[in-house]
């Protein structure tokens, strides 16, 4: 693979990509630095993805350890905050955002993966290096959280 | 009732995110090398005591592998210099046309890693364009660590490159193992137009870097050929039959090649292993409820190696710790243990206690182990009954002589929803020791 498709296929699963390090991570320029030491460590294992259609989990396996990384160290240094000079993208729904973001990570990420991204059961246990089973109950989980979180805030009623 | 989409939770793409995909896919190769400019520490190795007059007149005289792997502090003070002199290995292999010259220098091979320097010379009235690689024989397989980009350099005419590189090597050697290690080189004229945008210096900012490769980016868009990152591309029309691989561009008649060539280096592998473990036997320690064991604690002149296990009577006293240390991160399954982490520092226990405590100002170095924290880490249980989990081990690059090394076991407290605390187990710390 060279570095043109590489950056081709990683482009095609881009919204798939920040999902997943905004879940994880939650501000923008964490889930870039995230997603550029991911793209790194991919490139320089390329040769070790022994079955190539099996680029697109592994990648978010890798994101996901690197964003993971990043959680880890941003938790020993403090943080400054800064001024936005630019305004960022709002999602459609805040208050759902919100409510995500306040769930366990073990369950807020593969709800992510499977909820938000469309991957199934068995590509998001793949992801994760889990078992189907664990995967369904965490899911289950955070779906439970989420809802519970959503009524009571709005009374809302959960469809995904 | 308002239903809503899990997707919905999601702003879109900002356009940041897919500029920092686009710029990282063309500095992917440079961003290695900006990285050595930016963490040299990760070439550099413990200090060692004794220095070789000779290895430092030579490298005050001519371009060698010492000047690319030394770092050098904020003050601009070299760090590792003494350490890593004794180990280069001076070559000075010449390969030469009308056209250019190539002289490798000298190597450094510790049996994890070899990292050498050459120069290349251009002689000739045109710009040509330098490509690499390392095949090392028999069973060894050279990856790639850090140097300029593995597809090409780029030399002006009359100007010299001094370069340097360093690859893994796998499996790891033992020292006093010798094998040959080849540098293959492609020496390329291009023979159509291209363009070259300004490539920023080492020192420029990161907002210079990005810059660059915007204009890197447009410039590809050309139907030039472009120097970007000192290799050339083809441009963007022709990408996607020919790539921008070297041998396709060769056959498209876009470049030509000058000369093609491998030097052979015959290597020597020499290093000081220092291992914790006294006469190799793990380091145990009795825990509240388990034992931890270091089976593995060598400290090489580029990484250091260290294998921990945690050793449970029942799976009961397994998913016990898991829910007590880890705090949040709890278990749901048997084969799902988080331990929490462990902190692996550079220091005394003294040092690391007062650095963890806020009570030193001194600076902590951390090693980071993988297979500990969010991932599940391996997950056994054993023939006598016993389960065991272990953590990877961990290559990671010293910054400077290390004699001690602290293990400490961490957790966290969830104080709210979004925040957690850290909680040190120093009176559970295990001390390494690399002293001779």
């Amino acid at each position: 693979m060279n570095p043109r498709d590489f950056e081709a296929r990683i482009m095609a699963q881009a919204t798939r990509y920040y999902r997943i390090a905004k879940s994880i991570l939650g501000n923008d320029a964490d889930c870039e630095d995230a997603m550029q030491e991911a793209m790194i460590k991919a490139w320089s294992n390329l040769r070790k993805l022994n079955n190539p259609q099996y680029f697109e989990t592994w990648m978010c396996r890798i994101l996901i350890n690197e964003c993971k990384t990043l959680l880890r160290r941003s938790k020993r240094r403090a943080t400054i905050a800064l001024s936005e000079t630019i305004p960022l993208p709002e999602p459609p729904d805040p208050m759902v955002w919100e409510a995500l973001q306040k769930i366990d990570i073990q369950h807020r990420v593969p709800l992510t993966l499977h909820h938000a991204n469309g991957y199934t059961l068995q590509e998001a246990a793949r992801i994760l290096n889990l078992p189907v089973s664990t995967v369904k109950w965490r899911i289950h989980r955070g779906k439970q959280a989420l809802s519970a979180l959503l009524e009571k805030e709005m009374g809302l009623n959960e469809t995904v | 009732m308002k239903q809503f989409e899990l997707k919905d939770a999601f702003p879109a793409v900002p356009a940041s995110f897919e500029r920092r995909i686009r710029h990282t896919a063309l500095e992917m190769e440079q961003v290695t090398m900006k990285r050595q400019h930016k963490f040299k520490v990760a070439l550099v190795c413990a200090l060692v005591s004794v220095a070789l007059l000779s290895v430092a007149i030579a490298a005050s005289l001519q371009w060698g592998v010492l000047d690319f792997l030394i770092y050098r502090d904020e003050d601009g003070n070299p760090v590792g210099e003494a350490y890593l002199a004794p180990m280069v290995k001076g070559v000075n292999l010449l390969h030469q046309t009308d056209d250019f010259s190539l002289t490798v220098h000298d190597y450094i091979c510790d049996g994890t890693a070899l990292s050498t320097a050459w120069t290349f010379d251009n002689k000739s009235d045109e710009a040509l364009f330098l490509y690499h690689s390392l095949t090392l024989d028999g069973k060894y397989r050279a990856g790639f660590w850090m140097g300029p980009p593995s597809q090409g350099y780029y030399l002006p005419s009359g100007q010299s490159a001094d370069v340097g590189a360093v690859w893994t090597i796998e499996p790891q050697m033992q020292a006093g193992e010798t094998l040959t290690a080849t540098l293959e080189f492609d020496v390329i004229r291009s023979k159509a137009e291209f363009l070259m945008p300004e490539m920023p210096t080492e020192n420029s900012s990161q907002a210079d870097w990005d810059a660059y490769l915007a204009s890197c980016f447009e410039a590809m868009e050309s139907d030039r050929l472009v120097v970007q990152l000192r290799e050339l591309t083809a441009p963007r029309s022709m990408q996607s039959e020919i790539g921008s691989d070297l041998d396709r561009m060769l056959e498209a008649g876009l470049v030509e090649r000058v000369d093609q060539f491998g030097i052979q280096i015959p290597i020597t592998v020499q290093n000081e292993v220092k291992s914790a473990l006294a006469d190799g036997q793990p380091i145990q320690k009795q825990m509240d409820g388990y034992v931890i064991f270091i089976t593995r604690a060598d400290l090489y002149p580029n990484a250091t190696y260290i294998d921990l296990e945690y050793v449970f009577d029942t799976e009961a006293d397994m998913l016990a710790l898991a829910r007590s240390r880890a705090g949040w991160l709890n278990s749901e399954n048997g084969r799902d243990v988080m331990l929490g982490w462990v902190g692996c520092y550079i220091g005394s226990l003294e040092e690391v206690s007062k650095a963890l405590s806020g009570s030193s100002q001194a600076k902590l170095h951390d090693i980071q182990l993988t297979g500990f924290g969010f991932s599940t880490h391996e997950v056994q249980q054993r023939r006598d009954g016993k389960w065991v989990v272990s953590a990877q081990q961990q290559v990671t690059p010293l910054l400077e002589q290390i004699r001690e090394i602290t293990i400490v076991p961490v957790a966290y407290e969830r104080i709210s929803d979004t925040e957690t605390k850290e909680l040190f187990y120093l009176e559970d710390a295990i001390q390494l020791s690399f002293i001779d």
